[in-house]
């Protein structure tokens, strides 16, 4: 009877291991993403952006707790009384930016967005205004920043700025351009929409009058972006080297914001080593008594 | 009595068997992370105070550097007077940068910019002794350049979902994070969080290798 013992102090220690993670069920997922007015593909798709999945969460309440405070009406006042805003004035901030209060689901997120949005509002202003001349609208301008946030490339931002250095000089000019300084906006031209994945459906420059042109960008999923109307006037003038600087400068907002802390959970800062290193050596040292009452048992 | 030694010597072997394995995976285990714990325990160095060395206006071309570098690169280290301690930073809060050292929060900035800084470490090796320090005591982070000096303005344990710790701030802060309670072992449902503020930034005269 006695290695029964031994094994029981095995099973005992085996059982002290850390447990696998309880993992959150389907139906939990289902269950809380409709009552915040998702699917489930939502909430993944919201996880996936700071490189989560449910996997990482090892109850409902934790995750939860992660997500943060789901909007309802109440919620929303404090927060436009925090910010000193009225409704009205929320939905113009973000309207801005292309977005409305319907898009937030977390009091979290909207609240950061409006610190970030206010202190940029003004910027975000010029860029609509002069690109709306263009004929882009907010919505454009917004998938135009958010396909630049999407990138990958982590230099994007020093590339942005290396280019918008180089158009600097052609700003303070006036066209009409010579063939030569033509040229040089072309490669830039060419390498913003490099730099920004993008691609452009370009009609004959030169039939550019009093009507405009249409460019049109597309991703290169073939996922339109922009529709952006150009007269010739707006060709020979330093009009749409401008433009373009607002462009970039709405990538590097697009690049900025994607790069900001955005209050996450704190990293997990208690080392198991020390824990696993005992619980390794209890686990052999039990081994060790067990193998030697099955041992001594023997004679 | 006839069958019986037949059934023992296999309930025996069985029990052997099981005690082998324990033996092995039990050293293995106890080995593996024994090794790491030691590795964290080692990653502090002891800190003989600094030189004094002529104070710098700014950090130029610190930024691009520092801000941008991948995961688990070296990118200087954390001095504690107090504790004489020094502890090398990593980029990234990743499990392989904490284990060496303490981690630089990615997307949180770097010392001589204008930003919030955000470092971690475990409280179980690196900042073992973090229990210790008190508001006014310095913190310096040393680049190969310069030494940020900074003074502990705020000491506080939040939850470790709290989410208003990783935020950007207006003026430019060091935010010190590990976990609570200061135990060896144990569940750590709250976070200590060190706010300090740089009051000085040296010029290294001797860069550190």
């Amino acid at each position: 009877m006695r290695q029964w013992l031994g094994m029981a102090v095995l099973v005992a220690v085996f059982a002290s291991f850390p447990a696998g993670a309880a993992a959150i069920s389907r139906s939990e997922l289902e269950q809380y993403a409709e009552s915040v007015g998702w699917t489930v593909s939502d909430l993944l798709d919201y996880l996936d952006r700071y490189g989560l999945t449910a996997a990482d969460f090892r109850t409902m309440d934790e995750l939860k707790q992660w997500l943060g405070t789901p909007i309802t009406d109440e919620r929303l006042h404090a927060v436009l009384r925090r910010h000193g805003l009225t409704v009205e004035e929320l939905e113009a901030l973000l309207g801005q930016f292309g977005e409305t209060v319907q898009d937030y689901t977390f009091v979290e997120d909207l609240d950061r967005a409006i610190r970030f949005y206010s202190q940029h509002n003004a910027a975000m202003q010029q860029i609509n205004d002069l690109l709306g001349v263009l004929g882009m609208t907010e919505q454009e301008v917004r998938a135009f920043t958010r396909h630049i946030a999407s990138l990958d490339d982590p230099q994007v931002a020093e590339r942005l700025l290396a280019l918008r250095e180089r158009l600097r000089p052609f700003a303070e000019t006036e066209g009409p351009w010579t063939d030569e300084e033509r040229h040089k906006l072309r490669a830039m031209w060419e390498e913003g929409l490099r730099l920004l994945e993008l691609k452009a459906d370009v009609p004959d420059i030169k039939t550019a009058g009093a009507k405009p042109i249409h460019v049109r960008l597309y991703t290169r999923q073939g996922e339109k972006v922009a529709d952006i109307a150009i007269t010739r006037e707006m060709l020979t003038s330093g009009y749409i080297v401008r433009a373009g600087e607002k462009g970039i400068d709405a990538g590097l907002l697009a690049v900025e914001m994607k790069g900001k802390m955005y209050g996450e959970k704190l990293p997990e800062t208690a080392s198991p080593y020390l824990a696993y290193t005992l619980a390794g050596l209890m686990l052999a040292s039990a081994g060790f008594l067990l193998y030697r009452r099955v041992g001594r048992l023997k004679g | 009595m006839n069958g019986k030694p037949a059934q023992f010597s296999w309930g025996r072997r069985a029990a052997q068997w099981a005690a082998l394995w324990a033996i092995v995976i039990g050293a293995a285990t106890a080995g593996w992370n024994g090794y790491w714990y030691t590795v964290g325990r080692m990653a502090v160095k002891r800190d003989a105070p600094a030189p004094s060395s002529p104070p710098a206006a700014s950090l130029p071309a610190e930024r691009s550097a520092q801000k941008d570098a991948p995961l688990g690169v070296y990118l200087g280290e954390l001095a504690i007077p107090k504790l004489g301690a020094a502890i090398p930073v990593y980029e990234g809060v990743r499990e392989q940068e904490l284990r060496r050292g303490v981690g630089h929060y990615p997307a949180s900035d770097w010392p001589g910019e204008k930003g919030h800084v955000v470092l971690s470490g475990h409280r179980d090796t690196v900042f073992r002794r973090f229990g210790e320090l008190e508001i006014g005591d310095a913190l310096i982070i040393r680049t190969d350049r310069a030494a940020i000096h900074y003074r502990i303005v705020n000491i506080r344990i939040v939850d470790d979902d709290d989410r208003t710790v990783l935020v950007e701030k207006a003026r430019p802060t060091l935010t010190v994070t590990t976990c609570y309670p200061f135990r060896l072992i144990g569940r750590a449902p709250k976070r200590c969080i060190v706010t300090a503020r740089p009051v000085r930034v040296d010029a290294l005269a001797f860069p550190r290798g």
